[in-house]
């Protein structure tokens, strides 16, 4: 069942490559960068989970910390730009 | 069992959401469904990491990871979506209630021909200096 | 939020991010939340008289998570359905009992709820835009917001300053 969940992410993040491929705007680009964030996270998540060893986890709380740095940035850079 | 269960529910959902990315019209529609996957996948996707692990302090590292997700995407996603409406406004029909599109003449940008500004005098304008 | 409080949440955060419970992780968990409230004190209070009630914080956690589980499903129909039925649209939400606080707090909880997202929130005058997914009726969305605000006031009790009487807000429009 963990490849099957493994699958699932895989195909979550080509569909969000897709969106940073195509978006139009730089929102659009920001947010499928955001989604892969979240794919990895869950992929971290789920590995740790199967295989036991528990030494990727402290990543999640670090992306977790730093993630909305990164996104008042480009919304700033955004606002800015116009664009 | 539980737990890989859950992580397979939480994995449909982020799969939904991307699907959700994929298909919406718009910016801030998007950002609508990545907020699905923020708030319930990875949350689902984490309680099944939680109950599979053994260490304690693996499962503090998982508790603490999600409790700081919630309480920082939602400034996140409000950041973005900001930005993003004040930049592109809104994609719906003609006759779609938009109250805020005052707010985009005030900042400097112009807005869009179908949505002018709160003032008849905005319609169109752009910020001096742009 | 008193300083008691403060210190005890930070030295939960450090708690865990450390995985044991131990008298040295403890010890040293108490030393580095003080030097953090000393080195940033928490400045002047943006929420006057704050009343904490459990039973209001229960029913606004319930309502979140009812609120996620329905709205999830009918984001859920529309991501996957064949035909459209999506018709968005911002409305402005003026807040009765503005704060800091309150307006943080309605903020986030509005944009954790898919279905919902706030578009840019002022202070004065305290108005939210929500953007919304699905708007039916318009009257009804800003009734929901209402419900948010009051079960949000409820919990943490009322808000500082009185709404202020002209404002540019977009409220005056005829």
């Amino acid at each position: 069942m963990t490849e099957v969940t493994f699958a699932i992410l895989a195909a979550a993040a080509l569909l969000f490559v897709c969106r940073l491929w195509a978006g139009p705007s730089l929102a659009d680009r920001v947010l499928a960068l955001n989604g892969l964030i979240l794919v990895g996270m869950g992929a971290i998540a789920t590995h740790a989970a199967h295989t036991g060893t528990g030494a990727f986890l402290p990543s999640l709380v670090a992306v977790a910390l730093v993630g909305p740095i990164s996104n008042g940035m480009i919304a700033r850079f955004i606002e800015a730009r116009g664009q | 069992m539980i737990g890989e269960l859950l992580a397979l529910g939480g994995a449909t959902l982020v799969l939904i959401a991307a699907i959700g990315v994929v298909r919406f019209p718009d910016a801030l529609t998007r950002m609508h469904a990545l907020a699905k996957a923020s708030t319930l996948g990875v949350l689902l996707i984490l309680a099944g990491a939680a109950v599979n692990l053994d260490d304690v302090n693996d499962v503090t590292s998982v508790v603490l990871a999600g409790v700081l997700h919630v309480l920082t995407s939602p400034p996140a996603s409000n950041m973005v979506s900001r930005a993003a409406y004040l930049v592109e406004g809104m994609a719906g029909e003609n006759d779609a209630v938009d109250e805020g599109a005052w707010l985009r003449g005030r900042r400097g940008v112009s807005p869009s021909p179908q949505e002018p500004g709160r003032f008849g005098d905005q319609a169109g304008t752009s910020a001096p200096g742009e | 939020m008193g300083l008691l409080v403060r210190l005890a949440l930070l030295v939960l955060l450090w708690l865990l991010a450390w995985g044991e419970a131990s008298l040295a992780n403890l010890a040293s968990g108490f030393v580095v939340a003080g030097v953090l409230l000393v080195a940033f004190p928490p400045g002047r209070t943006a929420h006057p008289r704050m009343r904490f009630s459990v039973i209001g914080c229960a029913r606004l956690v319930l309502h979140l998570v009812v609120q996620l589980v329905i709205s999830n499903v009918l984001v859920t129909r529309e991501i996957l359905s064949r035909r459209s039925r999506m018709r968005t649209g911002v409305l402005a939400y003026r807040v009765e009992r503005p704060s800091d606080v309150v307006l943080t707090l309605i903020a986030n909880i509005v944009a954790l709820s898919p279905g919902t997202m706030t578009v840019e929130v002022t202070r004065d005058p305290a108005v939210v835009y929500v953007h919304f997914l699905l708007l039916r009726d318009v009257e009804g969305a800003r009734r929901a917001v209402g419900r948010l605000e009051a079960l949000v006031v409820a919990a943490i009790g009322g808000g500082g300053r009185r709404p202020q009487v002209a404002g540019a807000g977009p409220e005056e429009l005829p």
